[in-house]
């Protein structure tokens, strides 16, 4: 009986980072149906794997899962979107913006004149290494520690990586004034 | 410190994972440097409007009931090779599905339930029972859906569960279907169906029998509520409500019709 995991403490537990987790899932996903449909397989699975959970940082520990649950079905998926759609998941420190800019339609994020959709916009054209350390560092407020306890990178690598994630949105940004459409 | 050294601390300062002497020299060329300085406010408000923008919509509720709901079902699987074992007395069962509803409960509703284990087998059936019906009491529409349609809630039920649980109509005798939930009772998944009738809400339990698990024959009360057991080919029936002994005796007759 006490082999068997805890449901109620596995909730305790994890159950308060259901937000952080659907964040993180929305943002890798780009996709309301499929961000839900990965959390849920996340929290089974680590509910399942709840014996492995040191007690230390469970927001840590439930973002990871969630991720590696996107990428395990991402890999699944039959809609073979191939690596490169994942862009940078293997090697983000040598992406370049396409040609013409990563914003690649400056043009059209212009059209929707609100800020908040060119963000948005912009956040979902970056490639997924940097869509996440970004989103794991302003949305979720995780630490560069923690952020590398995530994505199992070393610290630097995720000093990098967010400096270009900043980079690039900032380029994507640029000709948008915050301060006039607040 | 020079531009090429700050603008790489940059981030890091935004950040403030600086050391505190690291700090100290990053602002220190800020306040001397404009070009790096504007290249610092820029990220700043970068920063700001993420955080201000870049925030997802979610039913909260809502998720976190689907999720539930799952693990529910996920720690059912769990718990059912145990069941075979040879201490096949379900009272130890029940009363350990009772425990986990009520830490359940008390999660989502905060709710006062009794402690199951000091009491007989029997009480501890009950109590899990009655905490069923407390749930659909107070949420509806958790881990569940609002509907009057018997054969849309058998769908969405079978979907769910690992058998398919009958669902019956019984507006020809006026008891209306208003939805159903998943539940988890005694050690196994099981679904929670509402009627309603004369301003009372009825709520059957439904869930696979275990081989071994006797059900009380006769009509129980407890907590103002009359509470019945019944079981039809291997599946296990419980009907719960504030209606009074006989009617929920009558209830009960149309339903096993």
């Amino acid at each position: 009986m006490t082999r068997r995991p805890a449901l109620s403490r596995f909730e305790q537990v994890a159950l308060p980072h259901l937000r952080a987790a659907h964040r993180l899932a929305r943002w890798l996903t780009r996709d309301d149906a499929a961000a839900q449909d990965i959390v849920q397989e996340a929290y089974l699975a680590a509910f399942r794997h709840f014996a492995d959970f040191r007690g230390t940082d469970a927001k840590a520990w439930v973002l990871k899962i969630v991720r590696n649950t996107f990428y395990s079905s991402w890999r699944r998926s039959k809609h073979d979107r191939s690596a490169t759609a994942l862009g940078v998941a293997t090697e983000p420190d040598d992406w370049e913006p396409p040609a013409g800019g990563a914003q690649t339609d400056p043009e059209a994020l212009l059209v929707r004149k609100e800020y908040a959709s060119a963000i948005t916009a912009a956040i979902e054209q970056l490639p997924t290494a940097y869509r996440e350390v970004l989103v794991l560092r302003e949305l979720d407020e995780l630490s560069y520690k923690e952020i590398a306890a995530v994505l199992e990178v070393p610290i630097g690598t995720v000093m990098s990586r967010l400096a270009r994630a900043r980079e690039l949105m900032a380029r994507a940004l640029r000709g948008f004034d915050p301060g006039n459409s607040r | 410190m020079n531009c090429t050294r700050a603008r790489e601390l940059l981030g890091s300062y935004l950040d403030k994972e600086l050391d505190a002497h690291s700090m100290q020299s990053v602002e220190a060329h800020l306040q001397t440097c404009s070009a790096c300085q504007s290249l610092h406010r820029e990220q700043r408000a970068l920063s700001m409007a993420l955080k201000r923008h870049g925030d997802v919509r979610v039913d909260l509720d809502e998720l976190r009931a689907r999720v539930a709901s799952h693990l529910v079902i996920a720690a059912a699987a769990d718990a059912r090779p145990a069941s075979s074992s040879p201490r096949r007395n379900w009272a130890l069962p029940a009363s350990l599905a009772a425990a986990v509803l009520m830490t359940w409960g008390l999660t989502y509703f905060s709710m006062s339930l009794r402690l199951p284990g000091l009491v007989g087998a029997e009480d501890a059936m009950v109590d899990a029972a009655v905490a069923g019906h407390r749930r659909s009491a107070i949420a509806t529409d958790l881990a569940g859906i609002a509907s009057a349609d018997a054969g849309v809630l058998r769908t969405w039920l079978s979907a769910r569960l690992p058998f398919s649980p009958p669902v019956i109509d019984l507006s020809p005798h006026g008891y209306l279907l208003t939805g159903a939930r998943l539940d988890y009772l005694y050690g196994a998944p099981a679904a929670a169906l509402s009627y309603r009738a004369d301003e009372r809400s009825i709520t059957v339990l439904v869930w696979k029998l275990a081989e071994a698990m006797q059900l009380p024959a006769s009509l129980l009360a407890d907590e103002g509520l009359n509470i019945k057991f019944w079981q039809q080919q291997g599946i296990g029936f419980c009907a719960i409500s504030e209606l009074d002994a006989e009617r929920l005796t009558a209830f009960v007759r149309a339903y096993q019709r």
